[in-house]
């Protein structure tokens, strides 16, 4: 089959010119605008960015499952007020005023830091007296634990926080409990540093949230530093969560039905991250160790969970927990990261926005150069290649040493010195793209690799639900999945250009996550369904466009066509601008 | 052989001695489960002044003091599955209770049954188109 080439601005075929189109610059141009229009439109608009969050989701889950360190864990407890203690304590709902100062009073003997109440206390209630629970408060405080108190959120209420008259004011710190909407499957993933949303909570009178208010004195934050966090929701197990709940996971074939049927986050983990008593606990024989090595010096939030109340947090790890476990993880981040803590996206042109687009441009700049690069980018990116190797060597050892640098060292300037090796990685995967095109496999290899793909989905089904009965489903996707895949593509597929994308995208968001830019996790899985999507609509175009000026070679009258000769000179134009690649000289 | 032997013990209560250190120091608050009433003695109390309840009824409290308890001790205390957060105790002939957390006593006091056991915290809970106390109050 005769394949037409765009030369200089005329496509031809055979020698014989169809009709004059776009040069080759212009074609390149005309794809970038689309390409960068179709992302945009993609990641805007709640497209694949929001089908993909799960699985994006899912691998941060296990990265995060690793790495997270255990410094917040340790530092907090939750007090869980449940459903089932009410009958226990000959409680009802809501609980009164005098168990409440009950349970700050049993506080008061373990010798917290902190202490956050996750009730609100805003109506008058007939035939209790408030002044216990103020009692209580006030004395929690004389002992020397900072009190938090969950002021309401709603306006017009008496005393500017909200809540109701006969409490001491002196003695706690009024917190605001709002809580982010939820984002796609995965849940509620930011933390307000105050109600305030756009800009910090510089203003004094804006009122801070409970993690950033218990945490702000510990690591040093500034009201100036307070924004709007991104969580990281931990996923450590607790020796001493297991010591009395019951954590048994869902099981293998289930995890693998849900993960098939639904996405990788409908079988969440039972227990939570973080240390948890109940008030029974509290309230029953005081024990020593459970003082000294989880309560005394930690921050504590007390907090309930009823049936029929509202207050539930769903989270990308966890199945639905009571609300109070938002501010214990928000403040479990602040801990562990300290001022480094994640910043989310914010309105306006953000810091977040800036790298979402950056990584959307190397993705597209990328699809215009793989498969069939346009000749101006191997003339560009050829010229690499006579780069001395001596200075190749240097480079690359530049690169290696500031890797190094980054796994040893503790600076703020992480994300600096990686940033070096990764636009060299562009550099050098931009130079590959342009200068070796996609080779046809043979008849020997196309079998070799059919096989191949075989034993490869077949091992991984196996390691899949080896990995996953023994160290969950975090693992199993992290360390059978993902690598499956990659292995995959780069055996069979013979697609190295798409790993090398996967590997830079995954350094950039690494490297948006290390200070001092400090992103959260950034949607990888996204990108690359994206370069996957737009690379095949590309292929088919492309196609497309030769099949059309095939056609137009065989029947080059426009009454054939049934159109005008402007209307085809236009439709020619318009294919001209699908057409891929060019076969103009490269002098390199 | 012989030697081979005793290495392998050796290593063995090494691993023993090891696993059980390591359960002892993971601090777990299911105590283990004692069923009947315990009796034992408070020896001090952990805060200045505690209330004891009079028939355990909330709105009957009297204040007591270290130095009341330096008058009473040995004080006897009994715990009960009923009142389980409190102890019980004798005083003028009457039947008080004490809050559990606040007294000291000479020996750990194992919980009659621990309700928390095997509970599950995390869930999806049924989704209700009505919200907890409305309508409650309304005759």
């Amino acid at each position: 089959m005769s394949r037409p080439v765009a030369h200089g601005g005329t496509i031809v075929s055979d020698s014989i010119a169809v009709s004059e189109g776009p040069s080759s610059s212009t074609r390149a141009l005309v794809q970038f605008v689309f390409l960068a229009a179709l992302g945009a439109l993609l990641f805007n608009f709640h497209g694949i960015s929001l089908h993909l969050t799960p699985w994006s989701q899912a691998i941060v889950n296990a990265i995060v499952k690793y790495t997270y360190d255990p410094t917040g864990q340790q530092k907090t407890l939750v007090v869980l007020f449940r459903e089932e203690n009410l009958a226990t304590l000959h409680e009802s709902f809501p609980i009164s005023y005098a168990r409440h100062a009950e349970v700050l009073e049993a506080l008061a003997v373990y010798e917290p830091a902190a202490v956050f109440v996750d009730f609100a206390f805003i109506d008058q209630r007939p035939g209790q007296d408030v002044a216990p629970l103020s009692e209580a408060i006030c004395s929690l405080r004389a002992s020397g634990v900072a009190v938090y108190l969950a002021a309401s959120p709603l306006p017009g209420k008496a005393g500017g926080d909200g809540l109701r008259d006969g409490l001491d004011r002196s003695c706690f710190t009024p917190v605001d409990v709002q809580m982010d909407t939820e984002i796609g499957s995965s849940g509620v993933l930011t933390y307000r540093a105050c109600k305030d949303l756009t800009g910090t909570c510089e203003p004094a009178g804006l009122v801070w949230t409970p993690a950033f208010a218990m945490a702000a004195p510990q690591v040093g934050l500034a009201r100036a530093d307070a924004q709007q966090m991104e969580i990281i929701w931990g996923n450590r197990a607790s020796a001493l969560n297991e010591s009395w709940m019951d954590c048994t996971s869902d099981g293998t074939f289930v995890h693998l039905r849900q993960m098939l049927k639904e996405n990788p986050l409908a079988s969440k983990r039972k227990c939570p991250h973080t240390n948890t008593i109940s008030v029974l606990h509290l309230l029953g024989h005081f024990d020593q160790k459970l003082k000294d090595q989880v309560v005394k010096g930690n921050a504590v939030f007390y907090g309930g969970s009823f049936e029929m109340a509202g207050d539930r947090v769903i989270s990308p790890v966890f199945d639905d927990l009571p609300g109070v476990y938002l501010h214990a993880m928000a403040y479990d981040n602040l801990l562990t990261f300290g001022k480094d803590f994640k910043r989310a996206e914010q309105h306006g042109l953000s810091l977040s926005r800036v790298v979402n687009g950056l990584l959307l441009l190397f993705t597209i700049v990328l699809l215009l150069l793989v498969d069939q690069p346009p000749a101006f980018a191997r003339r560009l990116l050829g010229r690499l290649g006579t780069v001395s190797p001596r200075i190749k060597w240097a480079t690359l050892a530049v690169a290696v040493a500031c890797v190094a640098l980054t796994a040893f060292t503790h600076t703020s300037l992480l994300a600096i010195l990686l940033l070096v090796p990764l636009l060299l990685g562009v550099v050098a995967l931009l130079h590959l793209a342009a200068t070796h095109p996609e080779r046809r496999p043979s008849a020997r290899q196309f079998l070799w690799s059919g096989l191949l793909g075989v034993m490869i989905l077949l091992g991984a089904v196996l390691l899949f639900l080896g990995v996953d009965a023994r160290y969950g489903i975090e693992a199993a996707l992290l360390l059978v999945l993902l690598p499956g895949y990659f292995v995959y593509k780069a055996l069979v597929a013979r697609d190295v250009l798409f790993v090398a994308t996967t590997v830079l995208l995954i350094g950039a968001a690494v490297v948006s996550f290390l200070p001092p830019i400090n992103l959260g996790p950034r949607n990888i899985v996204a990108y690359v369904a994206f370069f996957e999507v737009a690379r095949t609509l590309m292929r088919r175009a492309d196609s497309a466009a030769r099949r059309y000026f095939a056609l137009r070679r065989e029947q080059p009258d426009p009454a054939s066509w049934g159109v005008s000769a402007g209307i085809l000179r236009a439709m020619d134009w318009l294919f001209a601008l699908c057409i891929r690649g060019d076969d103009e000289e490269v002098h390199a | 052989m012989t030697r081979r032997i005793e290495r392998w013990r050796e290593a063995a209560v090494a691993v023993l001695v090891l696993a059980g250190a390591s359960v002892a120091g993971a601090p777990a608050v299911s105590a283990q489960a004692t069923p009947g009433t315990e009796t034992f003695n408070i020896v001090g109390l952990r805060m200045n002044k505690v209330t004891l309840y009079k028939d355990c009824s909330m709105d009957k409290g009297v204040a007591f003091s270290r130095e009341d308890l330096e008058k009473r001790k040995p004080w006897r205390a009994t715990n009960d599955a009923k009142t389980a957060v409190y102890y019980w105790v004798k005083l003028d002939g009457g039947d008080y209770c004490v809050k559990a957390f606040a007294v000291e006593t000479d020996r750990v006091v194992p919980v009659v049954k621990d309700e928390e056991c095997r509970t599950r915290v995390a869930g999806r809970p049924p989704k209700t188109g009505a919200v907890r106390g409305v309508g409650e109050s309304c005759n």
